[in-house]
C-alpha cells in the first residue's frame, strides 16, 4: 500500500470513526461491543482499500458491522434476551429522556439481530428498504416484515414515551 | 400498523447524543493491529482447513484395516484388502494402510505420533516435539537431499517425512496421479535454505514463523529448517516453501505449501 493509500485511509476512518461508534454502540447497545465491531470492520476495509479504494466505503464498513453482529448475535444472543422487562417510573424531563434512551437501549438488545439491524438502518440511516434489503442479503418483503415485528415489539416503550411528550405521561411504567 | 408517532419517536431515542462514543486516538494503530490479526488468522483457518481434508482421507484408511503395531506387513505402502492385490502401473492405487506406531522401519523415537491440535475450530497435525535437535551443517545438507530423494515411491516419502505430513502425502499420492511430490514440491531451483527463522519472503509477508509458531508452538518455528524452491524470478504465490525438523539425527519433512 502506498503512502497515498495509507494516509487517504487514515483520514477515512477518522472522519467515519464518531458516526461509526455511534452506528455500532445503536446496533449492539455496547459501547465495548460497538468498539470491537467498529475495530474488526475498519481492519476489513483497510485489507480492502489494499487491493482496491471501495467505492462506498462508510457503507461497506457498515455492511459488515451489520453482518459480523448478526453472526455475533446467533452464537451469543439468546442470553440476551432472558433479560425481564424493565420498569421504570420518572417526572424528570431530564431523567425521564436518560430513562428512556436506556430503556429502548436495553429494549434493542432484546430484539433478534435481524429486526435490531432492520430498525436502526431504517429509522438511524434513513436508508430505503431496498437498499436495506440489498446489504442484509434478503427481500425488501422481509425488511418490511421484520421493521414491523421490531417495531411491534418495541411499542409499549414508544408508545409511552409519545404519551410523555404529549404531556399525558404517567402511564408508563405504572 | 406502523404508527407514524412511534416512527418518529423511535428516530428521536435512535439519535440521542447518548448514543455517541468517544472516537479513539489511536484509530490507526488499532485497526492495522486488527488487520494482521485478521491475515494470520485467515492463514492459519487456511492452513487448518487443508489439514483437515488431509485427515478426513488419512482417517477412514486406518479405520479400513490397518495392521496391528509390530505387525510385518505393515511397513511401506501395501494396497487395502478390497483393492487388487497389484495395481497396475497406469492406475494408481486408489488407497493405501499407514505403518502404525512403531511398525518395522519406523521407530517410534524417529517417528513419534503426531500432534492433533484444534486450531481455528478444526483438527489439524503437527509434529511432536519428541527428540527434535537443532540442524548442523550436516543436516542441512541432508535436507537438501531429502528434497531429491522424494518422489520415488510412498514408501520412501513415508521415511522421508513426518507423521504430521503424512496425511498430506498420502493426498499427493491419491490425487496427483501416483506421482506424489516429485512434480509439485521439488521443480525449479533451491532460492533459500535455511533457518526459518531467518526467511523474510521475497516479496510477500512474513507470515510463515508465525503461522508455525501460533499454530504448533514457536519450539518448532524455531526449530525448523526451510528450503524455498521454485523458478527463479517467480511470484512468491509460485514458490515451494518445505519445513524439515532433525530428529535423532533424521531429517524429515513436515510441512510443504
Amino acid at each position: 500500500m502506498t503512502n497515498a493509500g495509507e494516509d487517504s485511509f487514515a483520514e477515512f476512518a477518522m472522519d467515519s470513526l464518531p458516526a461509526l461508534l455511534r452506528f455500532g454502540h445503536v446496533l449492539t447497545g455496547s459501547p465495548q461491543e460497538a468498539e470491537e465491531l467498529v475495530q474488526e470492520a475498519l481492519a476489513k476495509c483497510l485489507r480492502r482499500w489494499r487491493r482496491q479504494a471501495a467505492d462506498d466505503p462508510v457503507a461497506y464498513v457498515r455492511r459488515v458491522m451489520v453482518n459480523a453482529h448478526i453472526t455475533r448475535w446467533r452464537q451469543w444472543g439468546s442470553r440476551m434476551r432472558l433479560e425481564g422487562v424493565p420498569e421504570t417510573v420518572a417526572d424528570d424531563a431530564g431523567l425521564r429522556r436518560c430513562e428512556d434512551w436506556d430503556e429502548l437501549r436495553r429494549a434493542l438488545r432484546r430484539l433478534p439481530s435481524g429486526q435490531r439491524a432492520v430498525l436502526v438502518l431504517r429509522y438511524l440511516e434513513d436508508l430505503p428498504d431496498a437498499s436495506i434489503a440489498t446489504m442484509l442479503g434478503c427481500s425488501p418483503n422481509t425488511v418490511r416484515s421484520q421493521a414491523s415485528r421490531g417495531l411491534a415489539a418495541l411499542r409499549p416503550l414508544l408508545a409511552a414515551g409519545t404519551a410523555h411528550q404529549a404531556g399525558l405521561g404517567g402511564a408508563h411504567g405504572e | 400498523m406502523v404508527n407514524e408517532h412511534e416512527e418518529d419517536r423511535l428516530r428521536q431515542l435512535l439519535r440521542d447524543d447518548a448514543w455517541s462514543l468517544p472516537a479513539w486516538p489511536d484509530a490507526g494503530v488499532r485497526v492495522r493491529r486488527t488487520a494482521r490479526r485478521q491475515r494470520m488468522a485467515t492463514a492459519s483457518a487456511s492452513v487448518a482447513a487443508c489439514a483437515l481434508v488431509a485427515a478426513a482421507v488419512v482417517l477412514p484408511l486406518r479405520l479400513a484395516g490397518g495392521p496391528a503395531p509390530g505387525d510385518p506387513a505393515a511397513a511401506g505402502s501395501r494396497p487395502a484388502a478390497s483393492q487388487p492385490a497389484t495395481p497396475t502401473p497406469s492406475t494408481p492405487p486408489q488407497s493405501y494402510t499407514l505403518p502404525p506406531v512403531n511398525a518395522p522401519g519406523y521407530p517410534a523415537d524417529i517417528y513419534p505420533p503426531p500432534q492433533l491440535r484444534l486450531l481455528s475450530g478444526t483438527l489439524s497435525y503437527c509434529p511432536s516435539g519428541s527428540n527434535v535437535r537443532p540442524f548442523s551443517q550436516a543436516s542441512s545438507e541432508q535436507a537438501t537431499g531429502v528434497l531429491t530423494a522424494l518422489g520415488h515411491s510412498l514408501d520412501g516419502d513415508l521415511r522421508l517425512t513426518d507423521r504430521a505430513f503424512w496425511p498430506a502425502l498420502i493426498k499427493e499420492w491419491l490425487g496427483g496421479g501416483g506421482t506424489g511430490l516429485s512434480l509439485s514440491t521439488t521443480s525449479g531451483q533451491m532460492l533459500y535454505t535455511g533457518p526459518l527463522v531467518n526467511y523474510q519472503s521475497l516479496n510477500g509477508p512474513p507470515g510463515l514463523y508465525g503461522l508455525i509458531a501460533v499454530g504448533c508452538g514457536s519450539w518448532l518455528a524455531q526449530s525448523t529448517w526451510l528450503i524455498v524452491a521454485g523458478p527463479d524470478g517467480s511470484s512468491p504465490a509460485a514458490l515451494n516453501e518445505l519445513l524439515f525438523i532433525n530428529r535423532g539425527g533424521h531429517v524429515l519433512l513436515y510441512y510443504s505449501q
